[in-house]
């Protein structure tokens, strides 16, 4: 652990050394990220035009379970930057370059697209979170920022498990599979409370693919009012069961890995 | 002690096959055709620490997928495994700490970064110490003349300098055996023979044993001892290079320039008793040819000494391009006699192949 740690330091400081020299190119990832998140906080003051309430739920709750996701969200987009895990090391072949160093594989590429820009979405969250805070007026106890991080680390591992699941497909499918856009508009749906939505959505998104723990359940633990116990300290848990699973499919694709030509 | 033990090793790929037309394309949707392709059949062969070992043959005849699993990147299908005492998928990241890798198709360094860099970062992953690392550094940017590139990025530097850094990536944690892919691929002949001095050196003093799989016969001639040659995913021929020279090479030929027409009578007569035979290439110029084990001088002195006026000599040495490509396309390491026969019985080909020496 230590070693991938003092690794993970080497290779933020060559991410440095070489994204610095092009600047732009930063600022413009950081601007494009936060864009796609204004718009959709813009939906969300939309919808509470035309109502104050939606299920129970108020406009700063679901800003604050907004701000929440975007924090993890954000620090999850800093280390799984896979997006374009099939093109680049399986059709192109420098998985077989990763294969031949002594580091987990799934370590070195995390590291290798490490994207700090993605950081600036999850801070930006972290403030909306403590202005709803605010607004809200929650009571701050001093375990909270603990449990914040713990939330956030399970949150993390389960965005990061369902999307190394996913990436670890190519190495036992030739063809680059739609499924990741799909995946991508049922994660949106996370990101609000999932007690608005009927309860064929709501078991999807809490017992088949967990997004609802990576927004509204680790929330709720700081929104008194919603507060849902069980669920919310389920998090780390599920975090824990869906990485594992990811790892394991990807530690068994790994063997199906067949290389590119030449 | 063996560096490299590969018993009946094979790999085969499931391949899609796509079939033709809209029709099939939508068949296809529903129901995937798998071919199976066997690229390794079932090789055998052990290298010793130490060796250097040219592993040849034709584009597609399974070279690289024999490199990929003795490096632990592909997982064979059956067979059994054994490079530097570990089963290379198995025990991956203890085992990659012990070897070095070049793919000289690929690069192993980043792109952005200055190559100094790059190797500060290796040094991490493989957990070189600092005074071990710097001691190799230099020792080997001095060998390969590194002095000036090492603050460029690599996407700078000519393809030449590119692979001499690649080799300095691939050896900072002195590994025991090194893998070599194509290694001067696309390389002018200078820094050609710059990495064969110093393949060659290495090999001398650190006793590292080196596989290399190449198309240039000139690095096999260079540097190895031991040849592996594989069509088809068989191994053809397993042995010394001279041994493969000696027992394909098909004598010498010396071409003769005669400054007044002769005639092929003529030109025999020089040589009457002797196991010679003699072409006419034009009215001045005779070719003859000679078995290997005969002397040019026996042959020349006939004819220098005779009373013609001779303004040229030429001598033809059968060259390893020659014999390797036509043992590709026979596809058979066997005497070129023994492959004569093989005509007429497929079956003893099959036989032969694999077998050593």
């Amino acid at each position: 652990m230590s070693f991938t740690l003092s690794l993970f330091r080497e290779y933020i400081a060559n991410y440095l050394k070489t994204k610095l020299t092009y600047r732009a190119d930063f600022w413009v990832e950081v601007l494009s990220d936060l864009l796609f998140s204004a718009v959709n906080l813009v939906f969300i003051f939309v919808v509470f035009l035309h109502t104050p309430d939606l299920m129970g739920w108020t406009e700063a709750e679901v800003v604050f379970v907004y701000g929440y996701f975007m924090l993890a969200f954000g620090v999850f987009s800093t280390f799984f930057n896979l997006w374009n895990f099939s093109e680049r090391y399986i059709v192109k072949g420098e998985m077989d370059r990763v294969l031949t160093r002594p580091a987990h594989s799934l370590v070195q590429i995390m590291l290798e697209n490490v994207d700090p820009p993605s950081m600036v979405g999850g801070l930006v969250g972290l403030a909306i979170m403590g202005t709803s805070w605010a607004t809200l007026g929650l009571p701050f106890d001093w375990y909270d920022p603990i449990m914040l991080l713990v939330m956030v680390i399970g949150s993390v591992m389960i965005y990061g498990g369902l999307y190394t699941s996913l990436a670890a497909i190519s190495f036992y499918s030739d063809a680059p599979t739609g499924i990741v856009p799909l995946m991508f508009n049922i994660q949106n749906y996370g990101r609000y409370p999932v007690q608005i939505f009927n309860k064929g959505i709501r078991f999807l998104l809490s017992w088949v693919l967990p997004f609802a723990f990576v927004g509204v359940y680790p929330a709720s633990f700081f929104l008194d009012r919603h507060r849902d116990l069980t669920m919310s300290l389920l998090t780390p848990v599920v975090g824990v069961i869906v990485a594992t699973i990811g790892l394991t499919i990807w530690n068994r694709g790994i063997r199906k890995y067949r290389g590119a030509g030449s | 002690m063996l560096a490299i033990e590969v018993n009946e090793l094979r790999k085969q790929f499931k391949v899609q096959k796509n079939r033709e037309g809209l029709k099939g394309a939508l068949k296809d949707l529903f129901k995937r055709e798998h071919t199976e392709v066997t690229a390794v059949k079932d090789i055998s062969f052990q290298i010793p620490q130490g060796e250097i070992c040219g592993y040849i043959g034709e584009n597609g005849a399974g070279k690289s997928t024999t490199i990929k699993m003795l490096t632990g990147i592909l997982v064979p299908t059956s067979g059994k495994l054994l490079v530097n005492g570990y089963v290379p998928y198995k025990d991956r990241e203890t085992f990659v700490r012990g070897i070095g890798v070049v793919f000289g198709q690929r690069s192993q360094l980043w792109w952005d970064i200055g190559v100094i860099e790059s190797f500060r970062l290796l040094r991490k992953v493989y957990r070189v110490s600092e005074t071990d690392f710097k001691r190799r550094l230099d020792e080997l940017v001095e060998t390969l003349h590194l002095q000036e590139l090492l603050n460029r990025p690599v996407r700078k530097l000519s393809l030449g300098q590119r692979m001499r850094c690649e080799l300095v990536a691939a050896l900072l944690h002195n590994p025991s055996i090194v893998f070599l892919d194509e290694p001067t691929i696309g390389l002018d002949i200078v820094v050609k023979t710059e990495i064969r001095e110093f393949l060659k050196r290495m090999n001398r003093e650190h006793g590292t044993t080196i596989l290399l799989t190449t198309h240039d016969l000139q690095d096999i001639e260079a540097l190895c001892s031991r040849v592996i040659m594989l069509d088809d995913g068989h191994i053809i021929y397993d042995g010394g290079l001279e041994e493969l020279k000696t027992r394909w090479g098909k004598g010498r030929e010396v071409q003769f320039q005669f400054n007044d027409p002769v005639t092929i009578a003529a030109v025999n007569g020089l040589t009457s008793g002797l196991d010679v035979r003699w072409t006419l290439e034009n009215e001045q110029t005779a070719k003859v040819w000679l078995p290997r084990e005969m002397n040019v001088s026996d042959v020349l002195s006939r004819v220098v000494g005779a009373s013609l006026d001779i303004s040229d000599i030429k001598i033809f040495e059968t060259n390893t391009d020659e014999i390797v490509r036509e043992i590709y396309q026979s596809g058979s390491a066997e005497a070129p006699q023994a492959a004569e026969d093989a005509i007429a019985e497929p079956d003893k080909a099959e036989a032969g192949a694999g077998s050593r020496g």
